[in-house]
């Protein structure tokens, strides 16, 4: 099973599975046309977590508890991720899900199916 | 269209790559400003008392969803006992424009650094640089 590479940065590399890249693209449809630089707000937080292995501002990245965090942007779009090794070695977030999320907490379908990507990768 | 692939996403159009140099920019001085506040133990709150605003301000500000004028940036850094520097340059590019991990989209940018304001002589003192 193959992951995209999104980013490589100077502490881990952040990588996309199918299901991931998939959601990615199903979320950004739901991202309103006056909020169109939140595609680019979550691609530079990314970017920054593979600088810096984390984000130091707690309001841009959040643990969803079971080893699962989210990126998270200003209009809603979310990744859903874990910590782990690429598929070469190395440390990486890998992106198991992303979505568009309507209400204030992480809706609890969103978290499930990063889960079960996590299994299906061995995470 | 790419999304899976960051230099792919930016060489799609000038205007997501415009866009994410903007949200890079706001990483830039917030995160720096984050590793401040770390560095001496201090909350948002604290921060919020420092400059006379509600937390919900220093809030916005730092997740950039409210624009950090300059002046709420020399606020910021003078509460917080520092100096905001920055300078205008041309990341290192591959020949295909890009840096060599072919991740990082061309300058110029903006760079910030937190220098120190009680540095006993009169040249201010990269924090960064010191902590690395």
């Amino acid at each position: 099973m193959n992951m995209d590479v999104f980013a490589r940065g100077a502490a881990l590399r952040v990588l996309v599975t199918p299901e991931g890249s998939e959601s990615w693209t199903e979320a950004e449809r739901h991202v309103p046309p006056n909020k169109e630089a939140c595609k680019a707000q979550l691609r530079a937080r990314l970017q920054r977590l593979s600088e810096q292995g984390r984000l130091r501002n707690p309001d841009l990245m959040n643990s969803e508890g079971e080893g699962i965090h989210a990126v998270k942007t200003n209009c809603g779009l979310r990744a859903y991720g874990w910590f782990g090794s690429g598929p070469n070695g190395g440390k990486a977030f890998c992106i198991g899900h992303v979505a568009m999320k309507k209400q204030q907490k992480a809706d609890s379908r969103d978290l499930k199916r990063v889960k079960r990507v996590r299994e299906r990768f061995g995470g | 269209m790419s999304t899976t692939r960051l230099h792919d996403w930016l060489a799609e159009s000038s205007e997501q790559a415009r866009l994410f140099e903007q949200e890079t920019l706001i990483l830039d001085v917030t995160e720096a400003i984050w590793a401040e506040m770390e560095h001496q133990g201090i909350s948002k709150a604290d921060l919020a008392a420092r400059l006379g605003k509600s937390r919900a301000f220093v809030t916005q500000v730092l997740n950039g969803s409210r624009n950090m004028t300059l002046r709420t940036l020399s606020d910021i850094a003078f509460a917080l006992g520092v100096r905001a520097d920055f300078s205008l340059g041309h990341p290192v590019q591959g020949a295909d424009g890009w840096t060599d991990s072919g991740e990082t989209r061309f300058g110029p940018r903006l760079m910030t650094r937190v220098c120190d304001l009680n540095a006993a002589n009169t040249d201010w003192t990269d924090l960064e640089a010191q902590r690395s």
